[in-house]
């Protein structure tokens, strides 16, 4: 047999997902759960900025109402291979299902990953309605068949009582010492030196 | 209290330098370690003075950190103390419990400089072996200097004690762990002993200077007459937050009365003492206990007492007796109490040894000490 024509199961897809699972594995098993979840989230972050960046492009939006932030979590969900679903949305919280882990079956075990999800939800969430906590009651990787994932919007008692990371929107640059918003400093701050 | 005091208490005992930050890059709040690696790091300095990175990259990290209460990966360079870059691998995210006017995040950096010590050992097998060949000389003068300021006998009061201790093993560090015994003056006749077992944070010399000022000041606060054991570790909190500020250090001290058979004793922030009943029962004195010395912030200290009969016998430990990794502390706490409920004509002597032949978990151990006294 050719080597060509062996059936191993890669192609590109699958082989991304892998890759993912893997390096977050081995970044749990190097720095820890939490340092891992800390890199992780910094992915989600940006991950989910352009996320949201797109979508507003697309649909030639300024800002998401809570409707469509429901609309935008469950379609990005999945377009990525994920099968979310709205259970229910009220003012209070978003809760949402999924029966397929979008980053494949090999994710059991590995919850840093879980981070990366909580991360992306939240974001998006957070930079439309304001704030967000989100609570991940089950997960695919924690061994359960199904995730659910309730979305707190207010930071109320329920809210704090809720295990889970918080996120917020981006706050309107604050005057004194803040740079500008294109990033360049205030008269008031030296400019420093070269970065070494 | 004021914010940065708040931060720097909460923070005090975290090796690692941290920063509280508000969105604009105003310093609220550091810790000690900050404070030593780059001095100029004062409340109300600006990040933007301290740092070599670029203004917009700074900028967004900042707000990178307050869009999430989790701490997010990220990067700064610090100016150091000594005029050098470091940079610093960072944990940011946003301090919710901080009401100011803007934002704040809270910070926890980990200068690259540690990691990359660590590399080159690994790398370099033939620097790793001179450096282990100074390290265990280092760590012989360590252990040495620890033992001086522990007391040489225990047997000074009517008593009979016993103590066991194994210091850490990790090159020059020497534990924190001490402990004493000695007779505290009171009504003539009564002939009261102290017991007391503590541990100071850290694993440096300067860390054994303290476990030595603490237990100097301890006997001293005892002279002055009937001090209960709650004032007495009053006493050694305020020493602490005025002396010490950077220190903080656990302590359970007891006093046996035996005209009134009963122990008075009051828990810093230590694990709970195990009291052996001459009929075999095993108690675990777990009520709460204090915060540890110079974390109080002004809160009280308690006192508990206990009765107790002769042949009646009391341990004391530290907490690298019983803490392994990746389990609760109470289930080394039961077995600790199994183990002493376990011997057969139990002494001073045979539980501090029954202790101590217990193997410790992992590579490098924390410091074990044990301390029992027969009334």
């Amino acid at each position: 047999m050719r080597v060509a024509d062996a059936a191993v199961p890669f192609e590109g897809d699958a082989f991304r997902r892998r890759l993912l699972r893997e390096l977050a594995a081995a970044l749990e098993e190097v720095v820890g759960l939490e340092e891992a979840a800390g890199y992780i989230g910094l992915v989600g972050q940006r991950i989910g900025d352009d996320v949201s960046d797109r979508y507003l492009e697309e649909t030639g939006l300024e800002r998401l109402d809570r409707g469509q932030v429901v609309d935008v979590l469950i379609d990005f969900e999945r377009r990525i291979q994920g099968d979310f679903h709205l259970v229910s949305e009220d003012e209070e919280r978003i809760v949402l299902g999924n029966r397929c882990c979008p980053f494949g079956d090999g994710v059991r075990g590995v919850e840093s990953l879980c981070t990366m999800t909580s991360s992306l939800l939240g974001n998006i969430t957070a930079r439309h309605l304001g704030y967000a906590k989100v609570e991940l009651v089950e997960t695919i990787a924690r061994r359960h068949p199904a995730c659910r994932v309730v979305i707190h919007l207010r930071r109320d008692s329920t809210a704090e009582q809720a295990r889970g990371d918080e996120y917020f929107g981006e706050a309107a640059s604050p005057a004194g010492n803040a740079p500008s918003a294109d990033g360049s400093p205030p008269d008031a701050v030296p400019v420093p030196g070269p970065t070494c | 209290m004021l914010i940065g005091t708040l931060f720097a208490e909460i923070t005090r005992a975290v090796g690692e330098p941290m920063l509280l930050l508000s969105l604009s890059g105003r310093l609220l709040g550091r810790n000690t370690a900050m404070h030593r690696l780059c001095p100029d790091a004062g409340i109300g300095a600006n990040l933007y003075d301290l740092v070599l990175d670029e203004p917009a990259r700074i900028a967004g990290a900042l707000r990178g950190w307050a869009r999430s209460a989790a701490p997010v990966a990220g990067s700064l360079v610090l100016r150091a103390a000594d005029g050098a870059a470091t940079r610093c691998h960072c944990f940011g995210g946003r301090a919710a419990w901080v009401e100011d006017d803007e934002p704040a995040v809270q910070v926890r950096l980990v200068p690259s400089a540690r990691r990359d010590h660590f590399r080159r050992l690994t790398e370099a097998r033939e620097s790793e072996f001179r450096l282990r060949g100074r390290i265990d000389r280092e760590h012989e003068i360590a252990v040495g200097l620890q033992r001086s300021l522990l007391p040489e006998r225990v047997d000074g009061t009517p008593l009979r004690v016993a103590v066991g201790y194994v210091p850490t093993t990790r090159g020059a560090e020497v534990g924190g762990d001490w402990y004493d015994v000695f007779p505290v003056p009171g009504p003539a006749g009564t002939d009261r002993t102290a017991l007391v077992i503590g541990d100071v944070a850290g694993h440096g010399l300067p860390e054994a200077a303290v476990m030595s000022q603490l237990r100097s000041v301890l006997r001293a606060t005892a002279l002055d007459g009937d001090v209960r054991p709650d004032r007495a570790a009053a006493r050694l909190d305020g020493y602490i937050g005025t002396y010490l500020p950077t220190s903080m250090a656990t302590m359970c001290y007891v006093v046996h009365d035996p005209t009134r058979r009963t122990i008075a004793y009051s828990n810093a922030g230590h694990v709970p003492p195990i009291l052996l009943r001459r009929g075999g029962g095993v108690e675990v004195l777990d009520a709460p206990p204090d915060p540890p010395l110079g974390c109080a912030l002004g809160e009280a200290h308690h006192r508990r007492e206990v009765p107790v009969g002769p042949g009646d016998l009391l341990v004391l430990y530290t907490d690298g007796v019983v803490e392994r990794r990746d389990e609760a502390i109470d289930i080394g706490i039961d077995r600790l109490g199994r183990l002493v409920a376990d011997q057969v004509d139990p002494t001073p002597e045979s539980v501090c040894a029954a202790v101590m032949a217990v193997p410790p978990p992992g590579d490098h151990p924390d410091d074990r000490a044990v301390l029992a006294a027969r009334f």
